[in-house]
């Protein structure tokens, strides 16, 4: 994106406003110095699950500009998860930044029996939507 | 009391925080749709709705009937098409004898779910507004040129079938509107085939193919609905444009069935992997095409 390494990186690492974009996220509360709590509603079809989030910050390279997020996510009311590693790397390039992600996310319970393909598709497009908000909140 | 009755009673009687409405007509239907909006769910044959309420995956307020209100049920010919009731069951529609001489792209499909016990119960509109991207009949209205009627409290409205599957088991559908009956128009020659491992499994891959011929042997018309094809039931419009105008032999239909394998986007799944939805897209558009020419050539449409 279109924004230089520093501001990317203080934006991501401000969990509350970053959450503001990840579609469905609300009530973010800060537990520690590492982890946090959060809701996350997402509908597929006529499935509607709303995950209690965990979201903890297991390993932070500050000087490198990377860092690992653990993610445990229930729904109590279909029952199932999500549990999600997710790693982010930050690299500058001559004023632009590009963000390296890796996620490794397992569908856990009734969920997951629903359709783990459809799934997938929606956790990808629900990755875009956080991309797209996230240039629109910092190339400006 | 009937059997039919104590079964509705089940409902009511057996799940807490559910209600069970069982509307004699229409008019109640849709003013019960109006007055629960999101929280209510419409019943036709359950085959579908009750395996998500038992598995808890949906937990709506209220169940909202079909079975009491009349004129949703049957198979009419109009206006040299056939208009087919919503709640029209897949073993009525599998076993109609016009169905299957001048339709049998629909019979076909129909025939090719689940089980007898499932058909006998399952509707032609439940299946359409369940929107299973796998489910059979929407491939083949989408071949054979169907569309919906939809009606609320102000009144009725059509729409293509193609444009009633908007995303994954997504119909469009306000919730106050009900799928009261599909029309079919004038029938050309057709087929359903559905690839699967065991009989009543999804399809991994389902094609219709619709053809109607000129005088001179070309084809004049081509429609082709894919099932497993894409988060929703598929039009392959790039396959149908190969063809149409032209005269059918393996040098057209070829080309069109790597048109549909290279416009259709499958979903990766424990069923099957995206690539190998996509080769049989291929095979089956083959296949669907040829023995639709094959039926319209023999005017197997009369």
């Amino acid at each position: 994106m279109a924004a230089p390494v520093d501001r990317v990186w203080t934006f991501l690492m401000d969990v509350p406003e970053m959450a503001g974009c990840i579609p469905g996220a609300s009530d973010v509360r800060q537990l520690d110095a590492t982890t946090y709590e959060a809701e996350v509603k997402a509908k597929i079809g006529p499935v509607s699950a709303a995950f209690g989030c965990t979201i903890a910050i297991v390993a932070l390279d500050e000087a490198a500009r990377a860092g690992v997020v653990e993610v445990r996510g229930k729904d109590a009311k279909i029952g199932g998860g999500v549990n999600a590693r997710m790693s982010m790397e930050l690299r500058e390039d001559g004023g632009t930044t590009t963000v390296h992600v890796g996620s490794d996310i397992d569908v856990l319970g009734k969920i997951g029996q629903y359709g783990h393909g459809m799934i997938a598709k929606r956790a990808e497009a629900m990755l875009d939507d956080f991309a797209a908000c996230v240039r629109a909140r910092l190339e400006s | 009391m009937s059997a039919m009755h104590a079964r509705d009673d089940v409902f009511a009687a057996g799940e807490p925080g559910l209600a069970y409405h069982a509307p004699r007509d229409l008019e109640e239907a849709l003013a019960l749709l109006a007055r629960y909006g999101e929280e209510a769910k419409v019943l036709a044959g359950g085959q579908s709705l009750l395996v998500f309420l038992s598995q808890g995956l949906i937990a709506p307020a209220a169940l909202i009937g079909l079975r009491r209100v009349p004129g949703l049920d049957g198979i009419e010919e109009r206006d040299g098409g056939l208009t087919i009731g919503a709640m029209t069951t897949q073993h009525a529609l599998e076993s109609d004898p016009t169905l299957r001489t001048r339709y049998p792209a629909l019979a076909e499909a129909a025939q090719a779910i689940a089980t007898p016990q499932v058909r006998q119960r399952g509707t032609l509109g439940g299946n359409l507004c369940h929107a299973n991207p796998t489910g059979d009949p929407p491939a083949a209205l989408i071949a054979l040129g169907a569309s919906i009627e939809i009606v609320n409290g102000d009144g009725a409205r059509r729409v293509p079938v193609q444009e009633f599957f908007r995303d994954y088991m997504e119909p469009a559908l306000q919730p106050d509107e009900l799928l009261t009956a599909v029309h079919l128009p004038p029938p050309v020659g057709s087929a359903y085939l559905k690839h699967r491992i065991r009989g009543v499994d999804n399809a991994i891959v389902g094609v219709a193919a619709a053809i109607a011929l000129a005088p001179d042997g070309t084809c004049s018309e081509a429609r082709i609905g894919l099932s497993g094809a894409a988060t929703t039931p598929l039009r392959a419009v790039a396959a149908e444009a190969v063809i149409r105008g032209k005269p059918l032999s393996d040098d057209t239909i070829q080309p069109a069935a790597e048109a549909a394998a290279q416009e259709c986007d499958p979903l990766d799944d424990t069923e099957a992997s995206a690539d190998y939805r996509r080769e049989m897209v291929a095979v089956f558009v083959r296949r669907a095409l040829a023995r639709a020419a094959e039926r319209a050539r023999q005017g197997d449409t009369e």
